[in-house]
């Protein structure tokens, strides 16, 4: 998903820029409010800012296909430090990958933005969300985000490029041209993902239940909210 | 606010992280008498993951090796088939030319590596247990 610079003309890589900055404003402010709330959520942005950076640069193989793909991290990002957030810290990660690393373009950052950080988390996110209201345990939760998100991120990649490259090609043809490209390397790597954000985040909740407010019980932050009065 | 799974001699704020300056087993402050393990349960687990998925890496680079496949990135793959397409050039904002790719992502995960660290130490680290309470 990460789209090198080039590819996409002024016109589109503007357009997602602008898309993108409407996510990172109020990820700023939820990173402004939630740093008041939690005293753990500091450390919290900084590991999963440098782990999204790690996860989204380790191309692992797939002996199936013949290539190499990485996972996104983005979706246990959105679980543990919140969707909007995780918008902010993936475009952080994705501009040191293109500067340091040679991974992505610079003029790219507003449209991988959006495929990663902001669909991959928000869906994760939703996912989540959606399966714990049905009270469905952590680990199963967790999973089905990180493949939703896995998935949904490289579908979206796929849609930008399609949705500036199509010429007279229909729209959804070209889509899942360049999908193919990555689909069959990336299911085996959602899955993976999947096993990933389970089990990171059941280790989480086993060892501090008590630091992921709002990520297990909604009381939580009304709780902290009054501890923190009363200090 | 020392919660159930917590000792009471621990210190740590509303939200349960440990203050700084508070002790944690892996802390600079090692009693005298304990004994360090070289592999406690928490380097045993990570080895064994990071061995396992070696492993895979160097069995799927087999296979792939003897069936001829390149094992490119599926970033490339889609970005060559996109410059095809759009008849444009595709290009890294820098590119890192042999082996000095690798030493970028050396040092990055490195140094990745030690951050995550540090921060998880402070959010998951054990509290000290077996702190002497100072006698009245």
């Amino acid at each position: 998903m990460h789209i090198e610079d080039g590819i996409l003309s002024p016109q589109a890589w503007g357009a997602w820029y602008g898309v993108t900055t409407l996510f990172i404003i109020p990820g700023i402010r939820e990173i402004k409010n939630r740093v008041k709330e939690n005293l753990a959520y500091k450390p919290f942005l900084a590991m999963t800012g440098v782990a999204v950076f790690v996860i989204s640069a380790m191309h692992l193989p797939v002996p199936v296909t013949g290539s190499c793909s990485h996972p996104c991290g983005t979706p246990l990002a959105a679980i543990i430090v919140g969707p909007f957030a995780t918008a902010v810290i993936s475009a952080i990660v994705l501009f040191f990958q293109a500067i340091f690393l040679g991974h992505g373009g610079i003029t790219t950052i507003g449209a991988n933005d959006f495929s990663m950080g902001i669909v991959g988390g928000i869906s994760g996110y939703l996912s989540w969300k959606i399966l714990r209201g049905l009270r469905s345990p952590i680990w199963l939760a967790a999973g089905v985000a990180g493949f939703v998100g896995d998935l949904m991120t490289y579908l979206t990649s796929s849609f930008e490029l399609a949705l500036s490259l199509h010429g007279h090609v229909p729209l959804l043809k070209q889509w899942m041209i360049f999908f193919m490209g990555y689909g069959p390397t990336q299911f085996p790597l959602a899955i993976a993902e999947a096993v990933f954000t389970a089990a990171v985040l059941q280790v989480m909740v086993n060892r501090r239940p008590d630091l992921l407010p709002g990520v297990l019980r909604k009381e939580s932050r009304k709780e902290e909210k009054s501890d923190a009065v009363r200090v | 606010m020392p919660s159930a799974s917590n000792p009471p001699n621990s210190e740590m704020t509303p939200t349960g992280v440990h203050r700084p300056g508070s002790q944690t087993n892996s802390g600079s402050e090692i009693n005298p008498g304990s004994e360090i393990k070289w592999f406690d349960s928490f380097t045993k687990a990570m080895l064994a993951v990071m061995f396992v998925l070696l492993l895979f890496i160097f069995g799927a680079g087999k296979y792939m090796d003897s069936h001829k496949m390149s094992g490119g990135g599926t970033d490339d793959v889609v970005n060559n088939l996109a410059s095809a397409v759009s008849h444009t050039e595709h290009h890294p904002f820098v590119d890192l030319p042999g082996d000095a790719q690798v030493g970028a992502f050396s040092v990055a995960n490195f140094f990745a590596g030690l951050i995550v660290g540090h921060h998880w130490e402070k959010l998951f680290g054990k509290p000290k247990r077996d702190q002497e309470e100072p006698e009245v």
